[in-house]
């Protein structure tokens, strides 16, 4: 038999109360978060739906023994395995109540240390969380993805850590129509650049993988500033790296127009350039000149000649996209194709003399892979 | 002054001192008869050759990859040139460069350079992810490639007996080998412990400078050769291991396109995967029209081991539609590995069909029991989408 209507208001008015208590509640603890301003009309209107389903109070319940549990400071194995076995249990809900639900415990701020590394494992999915707010997150971007933006964009407002600023930065990456605009990425990338608190951090070096998905050639910009001004060479590489391996000319190109930069890590501007994809004209242009370039040491070019064309690249679980696979073979053959006839070239060109021992081991290397793609096409 | 091709990676493996004459307790490598280096493994096996070096490799699901260790190619953080590859070599001289099959380019892990710039060079961070994967344009070998065992470290850790084939330029207890011969270590099994992710260590079984990059063999039970493990480090009655494992498929899924793999971006190595099952939907489910909201079709998945993760994804659906570009879907894993199928692409076209999609490189890894979601998206009113079959082949090693 159903209750009355005035009684079932009454309950319902009754957990709500509970609900906002245990928020507040939980609020005043120290493991405390920054929260970033929410409507409160938004606010209000999640917490009806949620109460509704009767989602809330499932959720908090667990989340309060995770809490209590994680500040017990058991073993990290031990937590790893209870956030594991809690994200199993909420990947299976509904990803709307899921993205609300992540939201509403975002919004209250509460937090606690794991002991377990920042990692990132298959399909770009943390295999061990920091924190409880970065679980969380990483919840988030596999929720709807219209409220997931939403949230993250609350996150990227008010956060401190740049962990959380990472796995925040996910679903704005994520393909369809909550990617946010290259523009955005690229602002929100240079703010974390700009954030010299946070550049020790895994969740840093991860987010330099923004470089790869972001197409804006301000991300690249903002990279080479930041190299410049004291960043870590080797994080900075192996971002550009990447970059540079699935679309060469994002890289080649401005490092050519500007002499002056990267000129303080020669072998690093040396790999770069040795990206460069010369069938295409405006790469091909930005190679001559870089050569041609007196001020550029000839140690750096017979490294740059000892590489180029570089078709090797690092590859592994990323935080955004899939796993690096930059290189299509079509598109290499005709790369070789193009540098060999620039080679032969450049063998006759006065001004290259000085280089000569470095480009006639350059043109032997790329006949032979030349040769190779002939051999394979003569086969089909 | 020693010729580039003569140096050989000593840095990772470390000697007692010259002249010691020790009496070996050791499985150490032995010249193989030559009648042998055209059969499997030993066919299989190669010399590698660099400008800073030598080490050893061997060819692996594909005719054009080779597996080798990272610092036979490079150590730092830096790039160095594509290594050559010599098959087939048994002699006291250094091979002639015209037998070279030039590579065209390797793939390598990012925290490689990463744990070795942190932790050093013959560090266990460093040697677990000591590993490369060259490709090139042409066969590197004329006969079929090894098949890799993703179980390696399951399978070396539980006393599966192995062999270790390679170049070595010493061997410890009995210095140089004068040349360029292929050697292997007696099959037997070995003791090796796990010491950091997929680096294992096991005592009383050693090669040499040289043999790294080297193939660790196992067999099946029906006798097949399987490659389990790279060598990657030792020293006398010593010797550690990168083991394959799932990881290992995103190297070679990143070859894939470089080599136009028949299977595109999906590369999965078959023959291995030990317990496979089919799973589909039974009803057909109607999308909401136009509503910008995820509705789930899960598919519980419950017959692996508990543990089990994915090896092998194989996708079949058919959504019905007059406008697929209203469409977004995707496949989630039950630990949250998601898979864009379609983001809005084909405007007008007519219904939406996968058939025998192969997912395993992007689901490797990813827990194979629990539930599955196709969650699909028709952010556009005016056209009806229907799931009408959805359908999983779901392997786990």
């Amino acid at each position: 038999m159903s209750k009355p209507p005035r009684i079932r208001i009454l309950t319902g008015l009754l957990f709500a109360l509970g609900v906002a208590v245990w928020f507040f509640t939980q609020s005043q603890k120290t493991d405390k978060h920054p929260q970033a301003a929410v409507p409160a009309a938004e606010h209000d209107a999640h917490a009806a739906h949620l109460e509704r389903t009767g989602k809330l109070a499932e959720f908090a319940k667990e989340w309060r023994a995770t809490l209590s549990l994680v500040r017990s400071h058991p073993e990290p194995e031990l937590v790893r395995a209870r956030l594991l076995e809690l994200r199993l249990k909420w990947l299976e809900e509904d990803p709307l109540v899921l993205a609300q639900i992540v939201a509403f415990l975002l919004r209250a701020g509460d937090d606690a240390a794991t002991g377990l590394p920042f990692e990132v494992g298959p399909g770009g999915v943390l295999g061990s969380w920091p924190t409880l707010r970065t679980f969380l997150l990483e919840l988030l971007a596999c929720a709807d993805p219209d409220q997931a933006a939403l949230t993250a964009r609350e996150v990227l407002h008010a956060t401190r850590s740049v962990d959380e600023y990472a796995l925040a930065l996910k679903p704005l990456t994520r393909p369809g129509p909550w990617r946010a605009p290259d523009a955005e990425l690229a602002d929100r990338f240079a703010g974390m650049l700009g954030n010299r608190d946070w550049q020790n951090a895994d969740g840093f070096a991860e987010a330099l993988d923004l470089v790869r998905v972001c197409h804006s050639p301000a991300v690249v910009a903002a990279l080479e500033d930041w190299l410049n001004s004291g960043g870590d060479a080797r994080l900075a590489g192996m971002a550009l790296h990447e970059a540079a391996a699935e679309d060469p000319a994002r890289v080649v190109l401005p490092v050519a127009a500007d002499p002056d930069l990267l000129a303080d890590t020669p072998v690093l501007r040396a790999e770069l350039m040795a990206r460069a994809a010369i069938s295409d004209p405006a790469q091909e242009a930005a190679v001559l000149s870089y050569l041609e370039n007196g001020s550029i040491s000839q140690d750096e070019k017979n490294r740059f000649l000892g590489l180029f064309p570089l078709r090797s690249a690092t590859t592994g679980y990323r935080l955004y996209g899939g796993n690096p696979a930059p290189f299509q073979q079509a598109t290499v053959a005709a790369d070789d194709d193009a540098t060999l006839k620039i080679v032969q070239s450049w063998l006759l060109d006065p001004d290259l003399q000085t280089l000569q021992p470095s480009l006639e081991a350059m043109e032997t290397r790329v006949r032979t892979w030349v040769n190779q793609e002939w051999l394979l096409r003569d086969r089909k | 002054m020693k010729s580039p091709t003569l140096l050989v990676l000593a840095f990772v493996f470390q000697f007692g001192s010259a002249g010691t004459a020790e009496v070996p307790k050791t499985n150490s490598s032995l010249p193989i008869d030559p009648a042998l280096l055209g059969i499997a493994p030993y066919c299989q096996t190669g010399l590698v050759m660099t400008s800073d070096g030598r080490g050893s490799g061997f060819v692996a699901s594909d005719r054009k990859l080779f597996f080798s260790a990272a610092h036979v190619v490079r150590g730092d953080a830096s790039w160095g040139g594509a290594p050559d590859w010599y098959a087939g070599v048994n002699g006291a001289s250094t091979p002639d460069a015209g037998t070279a099959v030039a590579s065209r380019g390797y793939f390598r892990w990012d925290k490689y350079a990463t744990m070795r710039s942190a932790f050093g060079e013959n560090s266990k961070q460093a040697f677990s992810n000591d590993v490369i994967l060259a490709w090139g344009v042409a066969d590197f070998i004329g006969s079929d490639p090894a098949v890799i065992d993703f179980l390696g470290g399951k399978r070396l850790v539980h006393q599966q007996p192995c062999m270790i084939t390679g170049y070595p330029a010493v061997i410890s207890y009995y210095g140089t080998t004068d040349g360029f011969f292929q050697y292997a270590t007696t099959m037997r099994a070995e003791g090796f412990k796990s010491e950091d992710g997929p680096y294992v260590v096991a005592t009383l079984i050693s090669t040499g400078p040289g043999n790294s990059g080297g193939p660790v063999w196992t067999q099946d039970t029906a006798g097949h050769w399987l490659a389990s493990g790279i060598l990657v480090s030792g020293r006398p009655s010593e010797s550690g291991v990168y083991t394959m494992n799932n990881t290992v498929q995103s190297l070679l899924k990143a070859a894939a396109p470089a080599i136009q793999n028949p299977r595109k971006s999906s590369v999965f190595v078959k023959g291995l995967s030990s317990t496979t099952y089919f799973w589909q939907t039974t009803k057909p489910q109607k999308i909401p029209d136009g509503v910008q909201k995820f509705t789930v079709i899960p598919l519980s998945l419950k017959r692996y081991p508990v543990e089990a993760t994915v090896s092998k994804l194989i996708l079949n659906l058919n959504i019905s539609t007059t406008h697929v570009g209203d469409l977004i879907v995707l496949l989630q894993s039950p630990d949250g590995v998601q898979y864009v199928l379609h983001d809005s692409e084909g405007a007008g076209a007519h219904d939406l069909i996968f058939t025998d999609k192969n997912l395993s490189a992007e689901f490797s890894g990813a827990m194979a029991n629990g539930r599955w979601q196709l969650k699909v998206q028709d952010r556009l009113k005016g056209d009806l989408a229907t799931v009408n079959s959805f359908k999983l082949e779901v392997g786990t090693d």
